[in-house]
């Protein structure tokens, strides 16, 4: 097998990178901070990298499209449309970047993702349906939230607040912990494992 | 069953889609100005913001798109309204792509009356590496020697007074993601109000009460709150009228919903398309 190619490559870059890290973060030796810093210039360049790599694949993958004149390949026109405006607007000055950006893209966005509400509430419709117990407790578990966050609730009867505050502060809260300490094993464990070469899925 | 009832179970979505649309825009032709009530973490972020003095330097970080505008944008620029409305130096830095962009949209939805660009406010743009990115800012600010329009930051007089991340009073991070990469690299070097999404209240209640975070802005709603302490109605409030009015629809379609699924009959019950 080629050297380069060797499965003790990547796993050295990666044990470098991370004794480097970890040394640089939990002690306050002046070389390993410096390294750590240097490292993270190292990452910060590579992701701008990364930035226009995208941009080439994005390219490639649509050209692809239009010349195989694959399904939907007109889209694939929009977007190149789209980079291209963008790119003029970003040169033209801040008044037609704006109002490309805040005016059209921002608002259409925005409107976009509002169209889940709708969908949200259709769903409830069904959802919380009483078929049974544990229906019962999910519709109830749902109404305290729903006057949670509609504010006008907690400031017309302020104990409506006490049940919401409690089921975030003591049970949610609860769960958050968890979740926080699950994903903080889950990542040393992952670590572990790629340092022992048990994780190859990253190597490529 | 009733032939209302029928109705309203044959073309439930229709039905609900139109009560959401009036929920949604009802408010926005005529405010109900339903009122609100400040909650405990509002107070102390504002009561905390309000102890600064004129000319301190404060960092806010834009770290979301257009898609979290709804959820926590007029929460950010009642917050940031206050630091104008105070004379603070305010230093924008993003760790996502859309940041900068959104950084200028909140800076012409409010009045930063009078405020001058490098005098008063400036604008880094956006870091790469995400966290890497944070933790490389944190240690020092100094790295970044340009700004959002490619600038000498050397020149401004606001980053004058920039030597190290402990400089600043308050670091304010605004997203709607889990809060662990902002806490890791922040925390203990100054404190941090975060606002967040009011999805993701039960993921920062933990840093909270640990003290690592000082407080939290809970988006919209908290936005709102935030805009009845500063005297100040704006967005925030008006968007809290259209969701009291929407959810209260809500509540009252689960309720139909119920009844509607009582008067069917057992095996009636169509599939959902």
């Amino acid at each position: 097998m080629s050297w380069v190619r060797r499965r003790e490559i990547p796993i050295a870059i990666f044990a470098i990178c991370f004794f480097v890290s970890v040394i640089g973060y939990y002690f306050k030796d002046p070389i390993a901070v410096a390294l750590n810093s240097e490292l993270s210039g190292w990452i910060m360049i590579m992701t701008n990298i990364a930035l226009g790599t995208g941009f080439i694949a994005l390219f490639l993958h649509h050209s692809k499209k239009i010349s195989r004149k694959a399904k939907g390949f007109p889209f694939s026109f929009v977007i190149f449309g789209a980079i291209a405006v963008m790119f003029i607007a970003q040169y033209s000055g801040p008044a037609i970047r704006g109002w490309l950006y805040n005016d059209i893209f921002s608002n259409v966005t925005t409107a976009v993702i509002c169209f889940a509400l709708f969908y949200e509430v259709s769903g409830a419709y069904r959802a919380f349906r009483i078929r049974n117990l544990d229906a019962l407790l999910l519709m109830l578990a749902g109404f305290i939230l729903i006057l949670h966050f509609a504010p006008f609730y907690e400031s017309a009867v302020p104990s409506f607040a006490v049940i919401p505050n409690w089921i975030l502060e003591v049970p949610g809260m609860g769960a958050g912990r968890g979740i926080v300490i699950g994903v903080a094993i889950g990542t040393i464990a992952i670590a572990i494992r790629i340092l022992l070469g048990y994780e190859k899925a990253y190597t490529g | 069953m009733n032939m209302s009832w029928k109705f309203l179970s044959d073309n439930y979505r229709q039905v609900i889609f139109i009560v959401v649309l009036i929920g949604c825009f009802l408010p926005a032709f005529r405010p109900f100005g339903f009122p609100i009530s400040a909650s405990a973490q509002t107070e102390k972020t504002y009561d905390f913001l309000q102890g600064f003095n004129k000319g301190d330097l404060v960092l806010v970080d834009i770290d979301y798109g257009p898609n979290a505008w709804a959820e926590i944008g007029p929460g950010v620029n009642a917050v940031v309204q206050h630091l104008f409305l105070k004379e603070l130096k305010i230093v924008f830095v993003s760790f996502v792509v859309d940041g900068p962009a959104m950084t200028e949209k909140l800076l012409s939805e409010i009045d930063t009356r009078g405020a001058k660009y490098g005098v008063d406010y400036v604008i880094l743009g956006y870091i790469p590496g995400d966290e890497v990115g944070m933790g490389s800012f944190a240690q020092n600010p100094l790295v970044i020697t340009k700004d959002y329009y490619g600038n000498d930051l050397n020149q401004y007089d606001i980053w004058k007074g920039v030597k190290m991340i402990a400089d600043f009073k308050v670091f304010i991070p605004c997203h709607i993601t889990g809060p662990e990469a902002w806490i890791r690299q922040f925390s203990g070097k100054l404190p941090i109000v975060m606002i967040i999404s009011p999805a993701a209240l039960s993921l920062v209640q933990p840093w909270v009460n640990s003290g690592q975070l000082y407080s939290m802005i809970p988006g919209t709603k908290g936005g709102a709150e935030y805009e009845l302490l500063l005297g100040k109605l704006g967005i925030a409030s008006s968007i809290m009228d259209a969701t009291t009015l929407t959810l209260t629809l809500t509540m009252v379609l689960i309720i139909i919903g119920n009844i509607v699924y009582r008067q069917e009959k057992p095996g009636s019950v169509k599939k959902v398309t």
